[in-house]
């Protein structure tokens, strides 16, 4: 049997091109923004970007992971926040040791993670709405735990994971995100959820008398997504050497757009950690760039949402011509 | 006949007001290829799905070498033996082929969450080998592979979990005869290493050269005996599947003789998978186009109707000049398309009357924006009595229908169309018997309303029995002409396999 066809050689470049878009488009507004300022290309000025995709990094590795089950999770700003408010807060002035405010904050953050799998798989919500109802419940008791007010005064320990480097001045922030990057991708690439979650957003009925859990799936998977953010909570409060009820506004949109960037498909079913890490990269590599050219961020802003929608469309021909290929 | 290897006694299950299964009982011995015979809607799915736990029974019990067992989910099926081959393949396209044949069941180290590779890549390789495929890499995506070869990666994935009885639903209604073949081949060999298999089917033929027995399903019910294969004719078998005998299987009737050309194509071509097509159609005519797969019949039939591009050619159709560009402008002027997927042309979601008015909305509206659901619901009735849809209320959602009556919904609507060319692609794929029949009369009917049918089919003797005349595709181009009465199934494929030429 060999009625399958063969790639031909010369397509091979084209393929290469295709499979990894994202890593191109990355590279492109690299090596623009490194010929546009002369302050780009600077080890400094790399950590500087890590620095502040950091929080946005660990909350994408969550993102992604929902994501890929073909799910979505709108409630990762507000996860954040809430962890972080519950850290800020309980540390500040409820008497707790920051360690301890620490795993608080983390565990309520993937506790609503828990929820979230809970209503999507149980309760059969459509996640959109599932998260967008425990997003807004939980923006509530975040402003309810700070009286809608700034909490500073954090403890040192916490704002040193924000704050400080390391060695050749790597920031421990984002030896946080790498850590937890590393640890999706081994979950990813490595072990059966990992696997179960590409195979449920690939084909969920197939995956379903394949013998595959879904339920368990689905809420491990919006589960990590809760910790990570909880995580996320850690890092930004640290960062801010304060917290507030606001903090995460718009981190959930950003986080999808990481996702996506990263060649991840909305679908479900397709994508990798290392693509989100470029997507998380992307952004921040655009916005630094966009920030050293003195460029407003309202123009920021404008600019980030064309490359959205550039990426997107490129990823969308990329399929459709995989699929002609197919025919 | 020694002890049964699987027993299922008295077997019931509902879809709330629908019997679906009555009391069945089935046994398979060990070693044997067991059909299971029934039209659509008859329960045979659903009786495997019970045993393969993605379904569970209503009452009823399951035996397993003797001893009862209970399947709460399909994992529990896998791990005493039982494997589903379903008829919509359960594979993922994205995935490697190793990940779809251990889907479910990636070896780990140990008892820890991480996946041994190494193992999972053996595994793969052994389960691919027993049906042929060694020379497959198990690291490349399953989406590049053809039909034929997922649906053996399919029979692998339960292989891998060592299934001892294996249910394939309608397992060649997609593949080529070289593909069916090999699966055969496959089905024998396993089947002399003392697998089972329960094969459902619409094929006669099939039943007759695989099966060892047979048991026929009619309405939720077991229709008499399990059958010896051996021991029974074609005619016995067809009549207790449809519950009448079905005196001429082709019921073509033509009263009217009518010289009115209604469509000239000529030169047709889209530079891609047809060219240089012309042929004409005469009202009150069905004309069938014979083609193999590939060959281009399934692109000039969207081409006609303008749902696909075409680049050349000239159509004239009833005395005009007639572009097609878009399916709208195509079904006002009367031309209606079946398309060979039926799930594309019907909206599973919304109720039938909906789904046989939709294409003729404008006539439903009072004041052009206000609809008149008593009118689309008298309408659909109309035509959808004509045809004898089977459905207690036209209000229930379509998707519920067997497969023949939502063919006969999709005719409904191009009939209150008031479409006059009735392009057909595959209208009796995956249908049963009895509704095959019931499509053929339809297509009388048609052709008595003076309406032209182009019928393309990959089945040859519908082609032959029901056409006035069948043209033949091959290599995106029309090979031959012929008129009915020098058609035989050996002409017709002499001429798509391309043998007179040389």
């Amino acid at each position: 049997m060999s009625a399958y066809s063969e790639e031909p050689k010369t397509r091979a470049f084209a393929a290469v091109l295709r499979q990894s878009s994202p890593v191109f488009i990355f590279a492109g507004i690299f090596t623009l923004m490194s010929l546009a300022s002369p302050y780009f290309f600077a080890w400094n000025n790399f950590m500087n970007v890590l620095r502040q995709s950091a929080v946005i990094g660990i909350l994408a590795m969550g993102q992604a992971l929902v994501i890929m089950t073909a799910g979505i999770d709108l409630s990762v700003g507000s996860m954040m926040t809430l962890s972080g408010c519950l850290i800020a807060t309980s540390s500040t002035y409820w008497g707790i040791h920051p360690l301890g405010a620490v795993l608080i904050g983390v565990a309520a953050a993937t506790l609503v993670g828990v929820v979230n799998g809970f209503l999507v798989t149980k309760v059969r919500l459509y996640d959109f709405i599932a998260t967008l109802g425990t997003k807004t419940a939980i923006d509530g008791i975040s402003l309810l735990i700070t009286d809608g007010l700034p909490v500073s005064k954090i403890p040192p320990v916490i704002t040193y994971i924000g704050g400080k480097t390391v060695g050749p001045g790597v920031p421990i922030a984002a030896t946080v995100f790498i850590a937890i990057a590393i640890v999706a991708i081994i979950i990813l690439g490595h072990t059966t959820f990992g696997r179960n979650v590409l195979a449920i957003g690939g084909n969920s009925e197939a995956a379903r008398v394949s013998g595959v859990n879904i339920t368990k799936t689905k809420i491990m998977a919006m589960a990590f997504c809760g910790l990570c953010s909880g995580i996320g909570g850690i890092v930004i409060v640290g960062r801010l050497n304060s917290a507030n009820a606001l903090m995460g506004t718009n981190m959930e949109l950003n986080s999808i757009a990481a996702v996506v960037i990263g060649g991840t498909s909305i679908n479900g079913g397709q994508g990798t950690m290392f693509g989100t890490i470029i997507g998380v990269l992307t952004m921040g590599v655009l916005q630094n760039g966009l920030e050293l050219l003195n460029i407003s961020s309202f123009w920021q802003k404008f600019i980030l949402g064309l490359v959205i929608i550039a990426v997107v469309t490129l990823d969308t021909y990329r399929r459709k011509r995989m699929e002609s290929d197919r025919r | 006949m020694g002890e049964p290897l699987l027993e299922m006694r008295d077997i019931d299950k509902r879809f709330g007001a629908t019997h679906a299964l009555d009391k069945v009982n089935l046994d398979v011995a060990p070693g044997e290829v067991h059909m299971l015979l029934g039209e659509n809607g008859a329960g045979k799915s659903t009786l495997m799905k019970i045993l393969a736990g993605s379904l569970q029974a209503d009452s009823g019990k399951i035996y397993w070498q003797g001893e009862e067992v209970r399947f709460k989910k399909p994992q529990d099926a896998f791990d005493i033996g039982i494997g589903m081959v379903y008829q919509e393949l359960a594979l993922i396209d994205e995935m490697s082929v190793m990940e779809n044949v251990l889907l479910g069941n990636l070896p780990r180290y140990g008892r820890s969450a991480f996946v041994d590779w190494k193992r999972a890549e053996e595994k793969t390789r052994s389960a691919l080998r027993e049906v042929g495929l060694e020379n497959i890499d198990p690291r490349r995506k399953l989406g590049v592979f053809n039909l034929g070869i997922r649906q053996l990666i399919e029979i692998a994935k339960t292989l891998s979990r060592n299934a001892k009885l294996l249910i394939l639903d309608e397992p060649t209604s997609a593949l080529t005869e070289s593909e069916t073949e090999t699966l055969f081949g496959i089905i024998k060999g396993l089947k002399a290493k003392g697998v089972s298999f329960i094969f459902i089917t619409h094929k006669l033929d099939e039943a007759f050269s695989m099966g060892d027995r047979a048991t026929v399903f009619r309405d939720g019910k077991k229709i008499g005996d399990t059958l010896k294969m051996s021991e029974t004719k074609e005619g016995e078998l067809i009549n207790k599947m449809v519950g009448r005998s079905i005196t001429e299987f082709y019921p073509k009737e033509r009263n009217a003789s009518c010289d009115e050309t209604i469509l000239t194509v000529e030169n047709f071509g889209d530079g891609k998978y047809f060219h240089d097509v012309s042929f004409d159609l005469r009202a009150g005519e069905v004309l069938g186009i014979a083609g193999l797969v590939g060959s281009g019949t399934t692109e000039i039939a969207e081409a006609l109707y303008g749902l696909y591009r075409h680049t050349s050619g000239k159509i004239t159709y009833l005395g005009e000049s007639f572009v097609p560009s878009k399916p709208s402008e195509s079904l006002q002027k009367g031309i209606g398309l079946l398309t060979k997927n039926r799930k594309s042309g019907l909206l599973l979601h919304l109720p039938i009357y909906s789904n046989i008015t939709l294409s003729n909305t404008r006539d439903f509206v009072k004041w052009k924006i206000f609809r008149k659901k008593k009118d689309e619901m008298a309408k659909a009735k109309y035509y959808g009595d004509q045809l004898r849809i089977a459905t207690p209320s036209y209000s229930l959602k379509s998707g519920v229908l067997s497969g023949g009556n939502q063919q006969k919904v999709i005719i409904s609507k191009l009939l209150c169309a008031a479409c006059k060319l009735f392009i057909m692609d595959d209208p009796t794929r995956g249908i049963d018997i009895g509704a095959k029949v019931e499509v053929y009369k339809l297509i009388n009917e048609l052709t008595r309303a003076k309406c032209g049918v182009i019928l393309i089919s990959s089945e040859m003797p519908e082609l032959i029995g029901m056409s006035d005349r069948i043209i033949v595709a091959r290599d995106g181009t029309i090979v031959a002409n012929l008129d009915i009465k020098d058609c035989t199934q050996e002409i017709i494929m002499e001429k798509i396999a391309g043998g007179s030429k040389k």
